[in-house]
């Protein structure tokens, strides 16, 4: 099968997979599979769709990506380790702020860690097919008590190149 | 009374079929006339993807749109099934490359779906077996390829 078949064939049959954990699996058949799932499963960690609820693990692995200055600021329970084996950020596609800013608040960043992801997509020059905020202006306008969202807000600015 | 044309497989074996096929798909329609050889389809897969191009002769024009997110919602009829289950996995693998190479993309969805479907909860060692295929990971990396991707598992 690797023989016969180019990355984009592992492609467009990986689409049709309906869990990431069937996603998982592949990528550890072996490096061939690996790479052509990669792209795939990292598209969407923080899926645009209602009933997908998004694991906050995956922040631990962003978190690689951020300069170590920043580093110093992370509660000392997460464990970093790189560098990692791909180029996870470059494969963003769809983007919910609210469900990252969740994530991120799971997993205890502060303001200035989040604002570190935030660049880690913006440096790379992602275009995003489809991204979400209407959550996070829906619950502002009730007054939510969502601090760190309408902190590192403003910063969102520096990753307009992500959009198409 | 219909047109038929005339596609000749790399093999060299001859295929009269209906114009109306070819009118649907725009590489076999660009194959019509004098040079009706396809050099990288055999004659047995020809068969195949010929026979499939006949049973969906009539089906309503093809819309596709270019999105290329996932896509778990796409269903396989039951001829379609049915006609996808008697192949081997040598066949199947050789339809995907023909419906990909003669751009007939509802046979390259359903043969593209059939994998998937293989592939679909099995475990890891499951799919190994079911393709042949072997592990060239080093412990390391496989231990690292799991952590740093930890978080896909449990969904």
């Amino acid at each position: 099968m690797d023989q016969k078949f180019s990355p984009e064939y592992f492609g467009a049959i990986f689409r049709f997979l309906p869990t990431n954990k069937d996603l998982y699996s592949c990528l550890l058949v072996n490096k061939y599979w690996a790479t052509c799932a990669i792209p795939i499963l990292w598209e969407a960690p923080f899926r645009i769709s209602d009933n997908f609820i998004p694991s906050p693990k995956v922040i631990q692995t962003y978190l690689a990506f951020i300069p170590d200055r920043a580093i110093s600021n992370l509660d000392r329970g997460l464990s970093i380790n790189r560098p990692p084996l791909f180029d996870y950020p470059s494969f963003l596609k769809e983007f919910s702020y609210d469900r990252f800013i969740n994530a991120a608040v799971a997993n205890n960043c502060c303001k200035d860690v989040i604002i570190e992801l935030l660049k880690i997509f913006s440096i790379r020059d992602t275009k995003l097919r489809r991204f979400k905020i209407h959550d996070y202006l829906f619950s502002q306008y009730f007054k939510s008590n969502d601090e760190v969202a309408s902190l590192v807000l403003p910063y969102f600015s520096e990753c307009t190149s992500i959009f198409n | 009374e219909n047109e038929t044309i005339t596609l000749r497989s790399s093999d060299g074996i001859e295929f009269h079929i209906d114009a109306r096929i070819a009118n649907r798909y725009t590489l076999l329609n660009n194959w019509n006339g004098e040079n009706a050889s396809l050099p990288n389809v055999t004659g047995k897969v020809l068969e195949k993807v010929l026979e499939w191009c006949e049973h969906h002769i009539n089906d309503p024009p093809l819309n596709y749109d270019n999105d290329d997110s996932r896509r778990r919602n796409f269903e396989i009829d039951d001829w379609d099934e049915n006609f996808i289950n008697c192949v081997n996995q040598d066949m199947l693998f050789e339809i995907i490359l023909a419906a990909n190479y003669l751009d007939i993309k509802p046979l390259l969805d359903i043969g593209c779906k059939t994998v998937a479907n293989m592939i679909k909860s099995k475990s890891l060692e499951e799919i190994r077996s079911t393709f042949n295929i072997v592990n060239d990971f080093t412990p390391e990396e496989e231990e690292a390829i799991r952590r740093e991707n930890e978080w896909a598992d449990d969904q």
